[in-house]
């Protein structure tokens, strides 16, 4: 199971950078779309997988039952979530601003403003 | 006012003062007078924090929520925080002053002021907090604010620098979040201290050294060293000039506390792996960043560059890792987000007179604006370490405590280094003040106000050369402040 | 220390007394010039001061800070004496240069084949010079009385020692005095005997051929060469690159740090294997193997969404359905946002050479893969018995009112990270807005007017969609739900009456984007003041009457009730404003070649 979701892990990780390494702007995005995939899933992950119950206490209980899954993960994941979003979203835009701006998918023209 | 409100607020009033700035828009003057009156209103408020957290000897902390620390989200001000809150407010107001001066109807309408204010909430609470996932998420407001900041004037060449900032730093977002997910999984705290009391036991651990190393990677990024620093010289050079000069002076100092807070305080015990790392590093970013300005010829690349080779200077402290050397960097980089800041103000009002910030264009504006040339000298001299400016200390105290080290190789590396950084700033000079004028046409005249926050600045860099002693007491307090969280070293009924 | 202040004084002075010199002949050459002493008679004094301080000569400063460093080398006795004749040699040539700049330019006859064109020199030339030049003999003069204190007391401060610094010129007839004597003799000899000297330089220089002016301008020019090569082949510009030697950091760290830490590795054996968290794993890795190999675009933006879909399933088998919507609604809006992206995109070539090598980038991927499987492995083997978020789960019902463990710490325990979160959202849709800018609907005219069925529809759905996001909202604190999902859902309820009637506004609660942000982040921000109020700190939850509302359940009425839902409207403030500046299809200006920005 653990062993599994590390392969998971392994594989978005790698799958994402070589987007971001071979190809244009647009698979850049979609890299780091995958690399923030294979963030939140360490997070969710390091912290303990949990064994299917939530970390919902019972209408009838006062506190979680043993071996709960890590609601504080959770919780980070969450937020971490919702900012990528954001960060992806302004990528997004930006992409599409570079395009229409220098008319290429915006890498090569990089290479103009440096000198 | 109780203290917890005084810690709180340096976060909390940016937020309103944003949605204040949302609010009036539509009126640039309204604008202007919400961003002066604002950044002021910050100014008044660190500065107090700061006298108290200097008066307490001890750091103020405040839990927020009122949970009790490693439920809740902590804040700790130790010394080292409250100065670079109150520095990073007086940038502030230097800014926001230029920004009035520079920035046009249609800036203010698209809401500057709101993303300036927010860009001074996530630096502040990068700078306050005390939570390795609340620094994650204040780090991310600093960025985003960045990022809308820098694409606000929608000018030709900043989508390209825009793209390279943006990507490498959601990869460096990236090795942040994945180090500290590591580490609360080993743990099970995001509290900086709590993390540090659990992981002494174990400094080498797999674990602990691999999310260091993503940790590292991500502030490093963030903090522009060798090699990792490719996103900044491109895309600093493009914005406007109120907005470089507050990216220039602030942003990568936020990655270099990040990473002397970290590694110097929570994370010290590394420091057999670290410190030599460190030394390395630092040399390398030096060395790096002056090649690179000195093959420029436009003002703000020079200075972009510039950005970098100080940084190499700031990290030699950590490498060293005394509580003299580290001082000296907390000296350092108070010197240099002044003297940083006021060259890029420097370099806009010099292409406000000039038209352009290409030094074969520029020329004559020492005949022209003569007070402009002389305000300029005081940062630019100040950054090459002549005396009795600011710099000349802050390069005297590092140097003293690398000699002391008898670190020789970095010390003749720093030296030739500042040589050559006098070499930079001597070509601007005498580019753009002192050539002929351009055949292009003859400067314009100067706007005064745009030279009010450069001489005010410019004034807090000669009277830091004229009382260093006074800093470097200070920096000295907060580097013991700072190095006594380090768990190794730590009094075990703290 | 003193030393340092010395030398900026002459090196300024000399420097400046040679821009001059340039500015009123035109040439810096010292052979030709000669006897400008009585044209610039304020900048040969000047000249003549800053040359004597710098040789080392009494009464000039030059020769207390000479002294002292003296008087410190003979101090230090092993590593001293090497200092000492170095140091000595050192001050010797310095005399000589300081003679030739500082004398020759300015005595002997004005020769005929001199500078022709001399202009008058003004006022902001000379002014410089002298008064550095000055400065260095008052300062030679009454060392102490100026210096003295502020030296030893930045010294002191610096050096954490007491240090009493004697600045004078008369030391006493002793070592150091006779080692100074000895520099300046030697100097002015060797002064004396420049041209024999010269002469000798000459035959070297002929004889290896190479100039010593003409070997430091080439030196600068090659150093400058030098530093645009490197910074070129650092710093090339090109983004894929900048990536590779980030991701090699990466890699190469790893590695050290496991290399330093003798990682072994261990396969965690806890758990029993479960059919369909398997499933589940083995479609999310076939489907990045096949985002990395999708060619077109729009089917690559859809196996992305099976990716993000698939995500929120293994995480609603791991127990966590609030992270499990999230990434739902989430990611159906990243796809809506992508479509959207993509449709105002004209056709775009792939570059063929874009990234870096076929082989580099493998293996980079390959080592990352590799890094975060093996590391993520390494994670298993910790026990979090001690980890806070146990003891914030046994009191997240008695003393923060929730069962939603989840909820309660991103509205209580962790308020502030959720304030962050919005804020950055909002920062982000203000910033897509901004760059976007206004522009026309991209909807076509015909459907304008919508289309009746699906008019028809979201006449009811609507508002049963914006009830329904209320109930999340409220009962988020104790079941899956909160101020984030319910935003998200009330965004997506206005989004479809715009798609059923495109001209109809965007809005939530009758507010439009920009004024539901405004209003959520006040709401969030300001829902932290009573606590600060009543003095228990700023985000401290303040709790009310609990209400039992029908179908809801029991809702406790409290500021982290009030913070949700200030989360609730930027959310649905955020969806709008980016759906309305993405769906507009405004695209600035044409398609302009890049020119290179001013070189």
């Amino acid at each position: 199971m653990e062993t599994l979701s590390a392969l998971l892990i392994g594989v978005f990780a790698a799958c994402g950078t070589w987007l971001l390494l071979r190809h244009g702007l647009f698979r850049i995005l979609l890299g780091l779309a995958l690399l923030a995939q294979a963030a939140n899933l360490l997070v969710f992950t390091a912290a303990g997988l949990g064994r299917g119950d939530t970390a919902i206490i019972a209408g009838d209980a006062a506190a979680l039952p043993d071996g709960h899954p890590d609601p504080l993960a959770q919780a980070l994941v969450l937020t971490a979530i919702v900012i990528s979003f954001g960060a992806l979203a302004f990528c997004l835009v930006l992409l599409k601003m570079t395009r229409a701006r220098t008319g290429t998918s915006g890498i090569d023209a990089l290479a103009k403003t440096e000198s | 006012m109780t203290e917890s409100t005084l810690v709180a607020l340096p976060v909390i009033l940016p937020l309103g003062l944003a949605l204040l700035s949302w609010s009036c828009r539509r009126s640039p003057t309204g604008s202007r007078v919400a961003l002066i009156g604002g950044s002021a209103l910050l100014l008044a408020l660190a500065i107090p924090l700061f006298l108290v957290v200097r008066e307490a000897g001890t750091p103020l902390r405040l839990d927020f929520g009122a949970w009790r620390k490693p439920l809740g989200i902590s804040f700790k001000v130790d010394l080292l925080s409250a100065i670079l809150v109150a520095v990073s407010s007086i940038v502030g107001f230097a800014g926001a002053l230029f920004a009035a001066g520079e920035t046009g109807r249609i800036l203010w309408a698209k809401g500057y002021g709101t993303f300036f204010f927010l860009l001074f909430a996530g630096i502040n609470g990068a700078f306050l907090t005390h939570d390795l996932f609340n620094l994650f998420v204040w780090f991310e407001v600093m960025l985003m604010s960045s990022f809308a900041m820098l694409v606000l004037g929608r000018r030709r060449f900043v989508f390209e620098g825009a793209t390279q900032y943006v990507v490498i730093n959601m990869v460096s977002s990236f090795f942040f979040l994945s180090g500290l997910g590591l580490l609360y999984g080993k743990t099970g705290h995001l509290n900086l201290e709590e993390i540090a009391t659990r992981l002494v036991a174990s400094s080498s651990d797999p674990v602990i050294l691999s999310s260091a190393t993503l940790l590292l990677l991500a502030f490093g990024i963030k903090a522009g060293v060798f090699p990792l620093y490719f996103w900044l010289p491109p895309a600093y050079p493009n914005t406007g000039f109120a907005t470089a000069a507050v990216f220039g002076g602030l942003l990568t100092k936020v990655g270099v506390y990040a990473l002397y807070r970290v590694f110097g305080g929570a994370f010290g015990f590394l420091s057999e792996y670290t410190s030599d790392l460190f030394l390395a590093i630092g040399c390398a970013t030096m060395i790096a960043g002056v090649l690179g300005a000195a093959s420029q010829f436009h003002v703000r690349r020079i200075l972009s560059f510039h950005i970098i080779s100080q940084i190499g200077y700031i990290l030699l402290g950590l490498g060293l890792l005394t509580q003299g050397a580290v001082a000296a960097a907390i000296f350092y980089t108070v010197h240099h987000i002044f003297v940083k800041t006021n060259l890029f103000l420097a370099a806009g009002a010099i292409a406000a007179t000039g038209r352009t910030e290409d030094l074969a264009r520029l020329g004559g504006i020492l005949k022209t604006s003569p007070l402009l040339a002389i305000l300029f000298l005081i940062p630019a001299l100040s950054l090459g370490g002549i005396p009795p400016l600011s710099g000349f200390f802050a390069k005297f105290i590092l140097l003293r405590e690398a000699i002391r080290e008898e670190a020789w190789i970095v010390t003749v590396i720093a030296l030739l280094v500042g040589i050559v950084t006098l070499f930079s700033m001597t070509k601007i000079w005498a580019e753009a003040f002192w050539k002929e004028t351009p055949r292009a046409g003859a400067p314009l005249p100067q706007r005064p106000m745009l030279l009010v926050p450069v001489a005010l600045l410019g004034a807090l860099t000669i009277v830091i050369g004229l009382f260093p002693g006074t800093l470097f007491a200070i920096a000295e307090e907060a580097a013991r402040q700072l190095l006594s969280s380090n768990p190794a070293t730590m009094n075990p009924i703290q | 220390m003193l030393f340092f202040i010395v030398h900026a004084l002459y090196k300024g002075a000399l420097f400046m007394v040679a821009g001059a010199l340039e500015k009123g002949t035109g040439t810096r050459e010292i052979s030709q010039l000669r006897g400008l002493m009585h044209r610039f008679p304020a900048l040969g004094i000047a000249a003549v001061a800053a040359a004597f301080s710098m040789s080392g000569l009494p009464p000039f400063i030059g020769f207390i800070s000479k002294e002292l460093l003296y008087e410190v080398k003979l101090a230090t006795p092993t590593v001293g004496i090497t200092l000492l004749i170095s140091g000595i040699a050192a001050n010797a040539a310095n005399v000589v240069v300081a003679l030739k700049v500082g004398l020759l330019p300015f005595f002997g006859d004005l020769r005929g084949d001199g500078p022709k064109n001399l202009k008058p020199s003004k006022i902001g030339f000379w002014i410089g010079p002298v008064v550095l030049g000055i400065g260095s003999l008052v300062l030679g003069l009454f060392p102490n009385a100026i210096l003295g204190k502020p030296l030893a007391a930045v010294v002191a401060q610096i050096a954490a020692e007491d240090v009493s610094i004697k600045l004078k010129l008369w030391h006493g007839l002793n070592l150091v005095l006779l080692l100074s004597v000895v520099t300046v003799l030697a100097g002015a000899c060797l002064f004396l005997m420049r041209r024999r000297l010269s002469r000798y330089a000459n035959a070297l220089r002929d004889a290896t051929r190479c100039n010593g002016v003409a070997l430091f301008r080439s030196g600068i020019a090659s150093f400058l060469n030098g530093a645009a090569l490197i910074t070129r082949s650092i710093q090339s510009g090109r983004l894929h690159h900048h990536l590779a030697v980030i991701f090699s950091v990466a890699v190469a760290g790893l590695v050290a740090a496991w290399w330093g830490s003798g990682y072994q590795l261990r396969l965690p054996s806890r758990g029993q294997p479960r059919a369909d968290v398997i499933l589940t794993t083995l479609l999310l890795i076939t489907a990045a193997v096949a985002l990395v190999a999708c060619r077109r675009r729009m089917t690559a933006v859809l196996i992305l969404g099976c990716i993000g879909f698939g995500v929120a399933a293994f995480f609603a088998l791991h127990g966590a359905p609030d992270l499990a919507i999230t990434q739902i609604l989430v990611e159906t809006l990243t796809l809506l946002l992508f479509a959207l992206a993509l449709y105002g995109l004209p056709a775009m070539r792939e570059e063929r050479r874009a990234g870096v090598s076929r082989a580099m980038a493998a293996t980079l991927s390959v080592g990352v893969g590799l890094g975060f499987t093996l590391l993520t492995l390494k994670a298993f083997d910790i026990q979090v018995a001690e980890a806070v978020s146990r003891e914030i789960a046994a009191r997240s019902l008695p003393e923060a009112h929730g069962r939603n463990v989840v909820n309660v710490i991103l509205v209580d325990f962790r308020a502030l990270d959720t304030l962050g979160e919005i804020t950055v959202l909002l920062i982000a849709a203000l910033g897509v807005s901004a760059m976007l800018g206004r522009g026309r609907s991209s909807l076509s005219r015909e459907r304008r007017n919508g289309s009746p069925v699906l008019s028809a529809s979201a006449r009811y759905t609507a508002p049963a969609m914006l009830v329904f996001s209320i109930y999340l909202l409220l009962r988020g604190h104790n079941d899956p739900g909160g101020g984030f999902i319910g935003g998200l859902v009330a965004a997506m309820a206005a989004v479809l009456t715009h798609l059923a009637h495109p001209s109809a506004p965007l809005r939530v609660f009758a507010l439009g984007a920009p004024s539901l942000m405004v209003a959520g982040l006040s709401t969030a921000a300001l829902s932290g003041l009573p606590g600060l109020i009543t003095g228990k700190g700023y985000l401290a939850a303040l709790w009310g009457a609990e209400i039992s509302l029908p179908a809801v359940g029991k809702v406790k009425f409290g500021t982290p009730l009030l913070f949700d839902i200030g989360v609730y409207l930027v959310v649905a403030g955020v969806v709008l404003l980016l759906y309305k500046s993405m769906e507009s299809r405004r695209i600035p200006e044409p398609v302009s070649p890049p020119h290179p920005p001013n070189l």
